[in-house]
């Protein structure tokens, strides 16, 4: 990606955000806070949750409705921008929070560019893992203008996916002129910066003060990989984003629970909304954020903090009525054909889930923890230890028991997990990252401070520079690039593709018989099955008799074409044959 | 609720603690039967 197309990205998401930083800046559940770059920050992920939150309602009518109203959208904040400036000029104080912290906005602008750095290498990366299907999500939102119902012409399944993301993507590409997946390549490099400014401001609730505060966020930012620098491996877009708005929740809780019962019910409103906004981004998180609840409400020793968080909650849930009664309805037959509870991964050994997190970030969070033992921790504090073990249990009941019992059930024929633990073992580095802010209020840092700096500088400079180099050739593949643009070109619409190469389906706009589907798509539904079942030729000929659709092999480069195929297209990773029926022309 | 901060921390790290050691049982079963583990498929796409 070119660094001048970052910045028309970043335009457009700018353009995007502006009315609703106008509009929601009367609201106060969003707390100013003491500094310019937190209080931004802050605000800026008020305004992407309401962004996309919008996106969601609207684009289910209209894609072109929601871009018509945000139009509207953007006058009326300026409309309240001229007004609030007018009082603004009458009032002699200056808020506490324009004050400008260089600290804090180099930390965020160094963010920035350790995220930037790897798409920018990498120049022409279409994202990693997950990007292959969130790439499909969003140019189909592009392509259907609303938001894709079914999973066609891939696959003939419902989206059971939420597009939170997917439309913050489609809207950046449509105003920006860039495809969609630079537009995810953006969205991540903001989502890193404004987890960072929020984590901050979380800390510096926390603690009080401000190294703990900028401690913490440069665990996150420079030193966490697993749900932080590592999501443009795996394209973790709507996790990234689900999480960032899981963390302005948190902050709205903490901020708002100490102030009086007006504000609370402001904070429990606006607690809510967020907490619908991560429904309509990301399930996995909005589980995360039940994790918290449940843990909260169990552990919490604050009444306030509560009542705030059974507030929340009960908002979210009656706003997401018109949402989860249809899901719910479909009950549970639907759910087992997916693979929510019958997900085979790779099993992930505490070594391995360290190793990916970084042992830097690892280490400093169990000095942290044992240097802060002796503490009297505050209700905030513990509310953040809750969640903490909330997720490590969760993650160690999916992850080890979860698949014990999967074995021990089938006898040794299966070996399978639930829910997707090593996504809760990278939501684990959040609270991670906010607790080891006790290491700048230790006695350890009274008595090592230079040494616990240089800890954290040379684990950040190392890590950012090493994963910035690794990542430069993440979803980079010419050949597949240059075989799909050719499936696109010289194949009519309604072939099939029997293989599957990576970001095939979304560049070349064909079916295949192997799409990427996520784990929460009903992929083991009758009308998927039948094309992951066939493996031999013959049966896919059988199958062409009746379907009279044409068909194209993706064959590995060294090998013998059958003779019953023609080679028609060749590259050093791929070649394409047909049937000599249909041959291309 | 149990008011007390420093219970609550106590139980806290309890349930951290009991997690982590299933989770060390769990990771050296995976460690000593790796290659039976190996066997089975994975979703990936």
């Amino acid at each position: 990606m070119k660094a001048w197309d970052l910045v028309r990205v970043l335009l457009a998401y700018a353009y995007g955000v502006l009315p609703y930083l106008c509009l929601l800046s009367p609201l106060r559940w969003i707390p100013a806070g003491h500094t310019l770059s937190g209080h931004l920050a802050v605000r800026l992920t008020a305004a992407t949750a309401a962004l996309s939150l919008a996106g969601t309602i609207l684009s289910a009518v209209s894609f072109d409705l929601f871009l018509g109203i945000h139009h509207l959208l953007a006058a009326a904040g300026a409309a309240v921008v001229l007004l609030q400036g007018g009082r603004r000029r009458a009032a002699p104080d200056r808020p506490a929070w324009q004050r400008f912290d260089p600290w804090l906005a180099a930390v965020l602008i160094l963010a920035f560019l350790v995220r930037a750095a790897p798409i920018l290498i990498a120049r022409a990366s279409l994202g990693g893992g997950d990007a292959r299907f969130h790439n499909i999500l969003a140019a189909k939102i592009l392509l259907e203008r609303q938001l894709a119902d079914t999973w066609l012409p891939f696959a003939a399944l419902r989206v059971a996916y939420p597009q939170g993301a997917h439309v913050l993507a489609a809207l950046l590409a449509e105003w920006s002129g860039r495809p969609v997946h630079e537009a995810f390549h953006v969205l991540l490099c903001v989502c890193g910066v404004l987890t960072t400014g929020v984590l901050y401001r979380i800390a510096r609730s926390l603690f009080g003060s401000e190294a703990p505060a900028l401690w913490a966020a440069s665990l996150y930012a420079f030193v966490a990989v697993l749900g932080s620098l590592d999501y443009f491996r795996w394209g973790g877009v709507p996790n990234a984003l689900g999480m960032l708005m899981v963390c302005l929740l948190i902050l709205a809780l903490l901020e708002n629970a100490p102030r009086h019962a007006r504000r609370r019910r402001a904070g429990a409103v606006g607690g809510g909304l967020v907490l619908l906004a991560v429904l309509r981004i990301h399930h996995y998180s909005l589980l995360v954020a039940g994790l918290l609840f449940l843990f909260g409400l169990l552990f919490a020793n604050d009444r306030a903090l509560r009542r705030l968080m059974l507030g929340a909650a009960t908002v979210a849930l009656v706003c997401a009525l018109p949402w989860l009664v249809p899901r719910v309805s479909l009950g549970a037959d639907e759910l087992a054909q997916t693979a929510v509870f019958r997900f085979r991964e790779p099993p992930l050994t505490l070594f391995s889930v360290i190793q990916h997190m970084n042992p830097a970030l690892v280490l400093a969070f169990v000095v942290a923890l044992a240097e802060a033992r002796r503490r009297v921790w505050t209700a905030p504090q513990l509310l953040i230890l809750a969640w903490l073990a909330g997720m490590v249990a969760a993650f160690a009941a999916l992850e080890y028991l979860y698949r014990a019992a999967s074995l021990i059930l089938t006898r040794g024929g299966d070996c399978f997990t639930a829910l997707t633990p090593s996504r809760m073992a990278t939501d684990l580095v959040y609270p991670m990252s906010l607790l080891g802010g006790f290491i700048p209020i230790s006695r350890l840092w009274e008595k090592h401070r230079g040494a616990c700096l240089g800890v954290l500088c040379g684990s950040a400079v190392l890590t950012c520079s090493t994963l910035s180099f690794t990542q430069a050739s993440v979803g980079v593949a010419p050949d597949a690039v240059s075989a799909a643009a050719w499936l696109r070109a010289h194949t009519p619409t309604d072939s099939l593709i029997v293989g599957s190469l990576p970001h095939v389906e979304y560049l070349s706009w064909r079916e295949t018989s192997r799409p990427p589907l996520p784990a929460s798509e009903a992929r083991r539904h009758p009308a998927f099955l039948w094309k992951t079942q066939r493996s031999t030729f013959r049966e896919w000929f059988a199958w062409q008799d009746v379907m009279q659709r044409p068909l194209y092999f993706l064959l590995a480069p060294d090998g013998r074409t059958p003779p019953f195929l023609r080679e028609v297209y060749s590259n050093p990773s791929v070649r394409v044959a047909t049937t000599r029926e249909n041959d291309s022309p | 609720m149990i008011r007390n901060p420093t219970t609550v921390f106590r139980i806290l790290c309890g349930i951290i603690a009991v997690s982590l050691a299933v989770a060390a049982a769990g990771s050296i079963l995976f460690l000593l039967f790796g290659e039976f583990l190996a066997g089975f498929p994975t979703d990936a796409f």
